[in-house]
Order: structure tokens, then C-alpha cells, then sequence
């Protein structure tokens, strides 16, 4: 038996985190449909559903560039994990703020003529050569159709049964839409808004997520840990190891790997939890399993099987204590084999 | 792009829709038990399974391979 399939797994965690950010897009609109109605420029007068359409714009804009901002702000510091582990929400929020403002300029802007809207989105700005008539609007969305993909995928059905590597391409598709949208932005608002905040709105979000990428990439290279002993990758000192937690290790190839410390024991499995690929090595024992910090998927240390009647498995790996030093063997088991732990004693501690 | 042009992308988009809603009810009803055991019956209630609907409509004709061709989930 694997795990039955729920509508939402909710934890008390989720829900807080769920109400803290509808909080916040809610006070984010209210605040920018006011001071926008109030600083309105002299001579200019726009409706409510216009300025509705720049709020839930530059919303969707704002989200997407922190959904990208959390991946590698979550390596720099654990302060973000928190969002980590609950960025599917947040990206469904992205798609249904997009949403709105699609349908809302569709309605105000593309509603009223002879044509269908959905065709006059297309041939409203038809010239491919110029700038400042650029088809932003197919941009806009394709973009929101990348989203839409992404959104419609994010239950636990999808991951499990397009496969992870489907799964994970059609989810890498987000970069494709943050630069689709910022080019959306770029070629559509930017031609024509005054007010430089835009430029600068639009400017320091994209800055900052190739910023942070880069900088996780290039920290990343050192993370690689080179010492080794006759293959086997050094993991930490003994007395660095904290009981009932993990090790991640991140070998030249393959999956990371974590290796954890019950009590005298020392466990290695792969850091890759079944059910959503969540970081196994940064949750904890509990009640003698590892326990997955994403939703709580458990799995015996020793042959990374979850325990009955569920039938998860994933690899392990053998590890050694030298000098006091733990080391793990990067070559993985077969998901589910059996590997004796490492016991300390005083010998090789 | 012309207007003409234009009419066929969305009823193209339109149809390809249509066809998807089909195979997210064939989903809904039994086809996602037939690829995944954990989605039997109570295994995966109706609200999950609405859930999954426009997953369904956007990428049916990867759904409908799997239907043939898929008896679990694929392990990584
Ligand atoms: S990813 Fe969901 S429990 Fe591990």
C-alpha cells in the first residue's frame, strides 16, 4: 500500500502559513488600489478596473519573482525553509492573481469590440519589429499557460505519476515564464507608464533572482566536499553529528545523500524523499524513522523502507567511522536493501 | 498575425480543451485508479480528484497514453 491521495495535506503549519499570505495579497491590493487612487497624475483618470488590473499585474510580478528568490534564499539561510516547503500554494496564489488580471484586461480592453477577445489579444498589437508595438499581450500569455501547467501539476497525483523527471522539466518551465513575463512587462507597461517605479519595480526583481542564483551556484561548486578516503566521501567529525539528525552530503554525481545519527548508530539513505522529492536529511527521527519535514513520510534508517503497511523504499548507502571521522560510500543501494549501521564505539570514535 | 490566423489558434486552443475535458472525466471516473493503485476508489477522494481535473485538460494527451501504457506510478 503507498499513500492514499488527499486534496490538500493540511498541517496546522500550512493553514497559518496559508491565512499569513492571503493576508497579504489582500493588504498588498487594498494598499495599491488606494494610494494609486489618491497620487492619481493631474489630467489622468483611471477607472477602478484599470487601476485593478496594474495591482493584480504587478502582484502576479512580485510573487513569482519571490517564489524564484526562495530556492536559493532556503540554501543561504534556514530562515526561508519555511517557504520552501510550502511554495506550492504560493505559486498557485501566482497563477489565480495572473489570472484575474488576464481576465480583467481581457474583459476592459479586448471585450467590447466585433472580434472575440481571444483573437483580439492577438492581433491588437501586431508589430513583431517594433518595441513599443510589440505583442506583449502574447507574452503575457504564454506565460500564464506555463503557470496554469504548473498549478493544474502541483498535487501529489501529478508528481508521482508523470514521473520525477517529466515532472521536474514541466516545473523548471517556470524560469521560461518569469523571463516571458518580465519581457510581458518590459514591452508592454514600461512603453507607455511614466512613473519610473515601475522601471525600478521591474528592474531589482529580475536583478535579484539572477543575482541569488548565481551567487547558490557558485557557492554551491564548494560545497562539493572533496575530501575523501579511497572513494568514500568524508561526511563531518562524530561530535558534530547531532542525534536523531542528518548530514546532507551533495557527491559529484547522483542524489544527495543523508546521513543520519540515531543514538550510537550512524545511517546513510538518499536525501530524496518518494513522495515529493522533499530534503529527507533536513527532518529528524522520530519514533526510530527518518521523518520527511515536508509531510512527515517515514522511512527505517536501516533499509529505507517505510514502515507497514506503506511500501515506499529508497536508496541506501554504506558508511564507516575512521579516527572519529564519518564517511559514506557514494555508491548507492538498491532502494529498500538492507545496510548494517555504523555502531560508534570506542574504537573508532 | 492575421485575424485569420488568430481564429484558428483559439479555436484550435478551444477544441484542444474540449477533447481534454473528455479524458479528465474518464479521469474523474475510474482512469486514474487504472494508472494508480493509491487512486482507487477511496484511495483518492472526489474533491482530490476535481483537484486533478485541469492537470487533466491541459496535458490529456500524455493522460491518454498513460491510460494504455501506465499499471503504477513510475519510480524514480
Ligand atoms: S516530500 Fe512529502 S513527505 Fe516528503
Amino acid at each position: 500500500m503507498s499513500h492514499d491521495y488527499k486534496a490538500v495535506q493540511w498541517t496546522p503549519f500550512k493553514k497559518q502559513f496559508d491565512r499569513w499570505m492571503l493576508a497579504g495579497i489582500a493588504l498588498y491590493l487594498i494598499s495599491f488600489v488606494g494610494v494609486s487612487a489618491v497620487m492619481q497624475p493631474a489630467g489622468e483618470s483611471f477607472t477602478p478596473i484599470q487601476i485593478l488590473i496594474r495591482a493584480m499585474g504587478t502582484l502576479a510580478f512580485l510573487l513569482l519573482t519571490f517564489i524564484l528568490c526562495i530556492g536559493p534564499l532556503a540554501r543561504l539561510t534556514d530562515r526561508f525553509k519555511p517557504f520552501l516547503y510550502n511554495r506550492r500554494h504560493l505559486g498557485v496564489a501566482t497563477f489565480l492573481v495572473a489570472l484575474i488580471h488576464a481576465g480583467l484586461v481581457i474583459l476592459w480592453y479586448h471585450g467590447f469590440g466585433d472580434l472575440n477577445p481571444l483573437v483580439s489579444i492577438f492581433v491588437s498589437n501586431p508589430e513583431y519589429t517594433s518595441l513599443n508595438g510589440f505583442p506583449f499581450e502574447v507574452l503575457g500569455f504564454v506565460a500564464l499557460i506555463i503557470l496554469f501547467l504548473m498549478a493544474a501539476t502541483s498535487h501529489d497525483f501529478w508528481n508521482a505519476n508523470l514521473g520525477p523527471g517529466l515532472w521536474k522539466a514541466l516545473h523548471m518551465g517556470v524560469y521560461l515564464a518569469y523571463g516571458l513575463l518580465v519581457a510581458h512587462v518590459a514591452l508592454g507597461a514600461l512603453q507607455f507608464e511614466k512613473d519610473p517605479l515601475y522601471v525600478i519595480l521591474l528592474g531589482t526583481g529580475a536583478g535579484t533572482v539572477c543575482l541569488l542564483h548565481i551567487t547558490t551556484a557558485i557557492g554551491g561548486v564548494h560545497k562539493v566536499n572533496p575530501a575523501s578516503l579511497n572513494g568514500w566521501l568524508k561526511v563531518a567529525d562524530l561530535s558534530d553529528m547531532q542525534d536523531g539528525r542528518a548530514k546532507i552530503i551533495r557527491p559529484k554525481q547522483g542524489e544527495a545523500i543523508a546521513v543520519f545519527r540515531d543514538g550510537d548508530k550512524i545511517s546513510a539513505v538518499s536525501n530524496v524523499c518518494r513522495h515529493q522529492g522533499g530534503p529527507l536529511g533536513e527532518g529528524k527521527i522520530v519514533d526510530g524513522c527518518i521523518t520527511c519535514p515536508w509531510h512527515g513520510f517515514q522511512y527505517r534508517m536501516e533499509d529505507g523502507c517505510s514502515p507497514d503497511p506503506f511500501t515506499e523504499k529508497i536508496a541506501t548507502y554504506a558508511t564507516h567511522i575512521v579516527h572519529g571521522i564519518v564517511y559514506v560510500d557514494p555508491a548507492p543501494n538498491t532502494p529498500g536493501t538492507y545496510q548494517d549501521p555504523t555502531v560508534i564505539t570506542h574504537n573508532n570514535a | 498575425m492575421s485575424i485569420e490566423t488568430a481564429g484558428y489558434l483559439v479555436t484550435g486552443l478551444g477544441l484542444y480543451a474540449a477533447l481534454g475535458l473528455v479524458v479528465a472525466l474518464i479521469y474523474m471516473f475510474g482512469g486514474a485508479g487504472r494508472i494508480d493503485p493509491a487512486a482507487k476508489g477511496k484511495g483518492m477522494p472526489l474533491r482530490a480528484r476535481l483537484l486533478i481535473m485541469p492537470g487533466v485538460i491541459g496535458l490529456w494527451p500524455v493522460m491518454v497514453a498513460k491510460l494504455f501504457t501506465q499499471k503504477e506510478p513510475p519510480v524514480s
